[in-house]
Order: structure tokens, then C-alpha cells, then sequence
């Protein structure tokens, strides 16, 4: 199945504990909602929506900064169930510089990612490291914080497209999200600084929704109607090329037999 | 960009205060920060919400874009009082923005505007 960007929210950059982020157009339900928060603190917050019900979200990748209290993190929540006007809430221990931002996918895996990195470094060139999508098509999705105390202009590499991004430290912290769709193998997220600072990186895939075992079943046809007592059925036999049929096993009782991907 | 007053100090309870409106066009960041005279003493217990709310109809309508809360006491990376900056994140375009202030108890603030 193909991944496909969803809804965006409203980025917002805030001097709060409770950063917050909101969408114009709610996300579709059973979305995979990626959120991206960068800030001044090396601690990890909790994160939650306000959907019916509510969906916890949970840390995919970070890295932090003690040196200077900085910290890039990518949750992500599945099987969202927006509500009214849909909003991500992450909770610090205490009021910071923060940015958040989210995007709702469809496509994607539940759960967590197949792979993980971090970096950090000096300079103007941000790498998150690379990671390693084994499956036909992943969403890769990067960020990073630096320490900057002015103005830079921010260029988004490696083909990853810019979602969200704060080119001035002043006010807030400096740094962005970014994701990469319709690829597989080893992704980097990388960004380009006018000024050196010294920042941190991660970033985090996820494999795309697999279509099934039984993927030359046309829509909307069962199993059981495609084989019959492990044997495929005639009237796809002049349509379609032939496959091997998947191992079954017969239910007590009955002459039909049971459908392979219970058994899982 | 011109900075407006869309809420001037006052007194603020958790009676929601609704602020002038502010044409955005939809795009590029909109800032807001607190105003207040007695910031840096007021009980850091206290919770100020503010929340920039958005109308694509001319005000019939409004619905929330950037929620946040700031606590007494907290100060931006910058030194000043707290802000908040709120860019669309949706393709809609041209729209006003009103501000929406509360507290959990009673405190003077305010709020500004560059948009």
C-alpha cells in the first residue's frame, strides 16, 4: 500500500511547558500522526491528543544536548480519532522555548520504527545519520535542533521536503522536521546552515502497510472464493497468472479451509 | 510587520477575553506575546491560556489554531515576556485571527500581535 501525506498542523513555537499543536483540517481517522518537537531541554515529554479516544504518542527518536539544553524529538500516535479540532499536547516539567508541529499519514505500519539513528555535531552541514527501510516503499522522517541565537536560512537535503522548520533562534529555539515518502533503502535527513552551529539530529522509518500473503486476490473477493480446498479456482485461472497457493489447514467440521493469516 | 495591541493589560480571570481581529494571509509566521507590568512577581501557580483562533468566514465562524500556556515568572530565550508564533500549516489561505486569553486565577495581562 502506497504511504500518502495527510493533514499538516499549525506550527507553533512557544515559551510554555505544554507545547501544543493544532490542524485547520483534522487529520483522516486511522491516520499515523508523526510529530515533530524541538526545544530547550534534554528531558523527554509525555504527548497526547485530544481525539475520542485519545491516543497516547510515543517516542520514536531523539537526541539531546546537555551542553546546551537542547533536544530534538519525533513521536509518533497511531490509529488517530480526531474529535472537534484535533490538537498534539506534549508535556515538559517546565516552561521552554519549544516548537511542534505534526503530519497525519496514511499507508503506514502501526507501532514503531523499523529503524532508528541520531547525530550530533558543529557546522553548517546537519546529518541525522542514516537509517535503513528494508521494505518496498518507507516514510522516513527527520529533525534537529541547534543552538543558535540569530537568524539563519535553512536548506533541506538528501530529498527530504522541509514540514516544519524555525530559521531564528532568537526568540526560539532553531531547528525543523522533515520526511521522505516513496523510497526504501538507507535515507539520511540532512539540512544546510548559513552560520556553524552545533546541533542535534535524528530520524526514524517505517515500513508501509503491507497489502497482505494474498495479494492476487482482486478487492473484495474472500479467500475461501480464490482457493478452494487449496486449490485456486477456475474462474481465475484463464485471468490471472498462476501463484502458489499459501499452506492451509482444515477446521473441524468443515470442508472449507482456514484462512493462512489467522494462524499469525 | 506592524505590532498592535489586540489585548491591552487588564485584568484576566478564567472568563475568556476575545481580542480584535487580525488579517493573516495565510502563510509566514504570526507572533504574540504577553504584556504585563508584573510578570516577573506574579504567582508562578497561576496558568494564562492563550490561544490564536482562526475565521475563513469573517468572524462568523472560529475555530482553534495555536494553543499554548504560559506560567508567571518564565521569560522567552530572548529575555522578554512569553510569545507564541503560530504559522498555517494548511493551504487555505487569507483569513482573520482573534486572540482568546484566560487564566486559572486572576492576573493583569496582555497580549501584542505582529502579523
Amino acid at each position: 500500500m502506497a504511504i500518502v501525506r495527510g493533514q499538516k498542523s499549525n506550527e507553533s513555537d512557544a515559551n510554555t511547558s505544554t507545547p501544543a499543536t493544532s490542524w485547520t483540517t483534522a487529520p483522516a481517522a486511522g491516520s499515523k500522526v508523526i510529530v515533530w518537537l524541538w526545544g530547550s531541554s534534554t528531558a523527554t515529554p509525555t504527548m497526547s491528543d485530544n481525539g475520542s479516544p485519545s491516543r497516547t504518542f510515543t517516542l520514536a527518536a531523539s537526541k539531546t544536548d546537555a551542553t546546551n539544553t537542547l533536544g530534538i524529538w519525533i513521536f509518533y500516535g497511531d490509529d488517530v480519532r480526531p474529535s472537534g479540532t484535533y490538537t498534539v499536547t506534549a508535556t515538559f516539567g517546565a516552561a521552554n522555548s519549544f516548537s511542534i508541529g505534526g503530519l497525519a499519514y496514511t499507508g503506514v505500519v502501526a507501532g514503531g520504527p523499523e529503524a532508528t539513528n541520531n547525530n550530533t555535531g558543529t557546522g553548517t552541514s546537519v546529518s541525522s545519520g542514516a537509517v535503513t527501510g528494508t521494505g518496498a516503499e518507507d516514510l522516513y522522517a527527520g529533525g534537529f535542533v541547534d543552538n543558535a541565537n540569530g537568524p539563519d536560512t535553512i536548506t533541506t537535503g538528501g530529498g527530504f521536503t522541509e514540514e516544519f522548520e524555525l530559521a531564528d533562534g532568537t526568540t526560539f529555539d532553531e531547528g525543523g522536521g522533515a520526511d521522505k515518502i516513496g523510497v526504501t533503502g538507507s535515507q539520511t535527513a540532512s539540512w544546510t546552515l548559513t552560520n556553524s552551529r552545533t546541533w542535534s539530529s535524528c530520524i526514524a522509518c517505517w515500513l508501509a502497510q503491507s497489502v497482505g500473503g494474498l495479494g492476487s486476490i482482486r478487492p473484495g473477493l474472500t479467500w475461501q472464493r480464490y482457493y478452494w480446498k487449496g486449490i485456486r479456482h477456475p474462474w481465475w485461472r484463464a485471468a490471472e497468472p498462476i501463484v502458489t497457493a499459501p499452506a492451509v489447514s482444515l477446521v473441524a467440521g468443515s470442508s472449507y479451509p482456514r484462512n493462512p493469516n489467522r494462524n499469525r | 510587520m506592524p505590532t498592535v495591541t489586540i489585548f491591552p493589560i487588564d485584568v484576566t480571570t478564567t472568563t475568556p477575553r476575545l481580542s480584535q481581529t487580525v488579517n493573516y494571509t495565510g502563510s509566514g509566521a504570526a507572533l504574540f506575546r504577553a504584556l504585563s507590568n508584573t510578570w516577573a512577581t506574579d504567582d508562578p501557580a497561576i496558568v494564562v491560556s492563550f490561544a490564536v483562533e482562526q475565521s475563513f468566514d469573517g468572524g462568523t465562524n472560529w475555530q482553534t489554531m495555536c494553543p499554548t500556556t504560559w506560567t508567571p515568572q518564565s521569560f522567552a530565550k530572548d529575555g522578554g515576556l512569553p510569545a507564541l508564533q503560530c504559522t498555517a500549516g494548511d493551504v487555505l489561505g487569507s483569513r482573520l485571527l482573534r486572540g482568546n486569553l484566560s487564566a486559572s486565577a486572576t492576573i493583569s495581562v496582555g497580549v501584542t500581535a505582529t502579523v
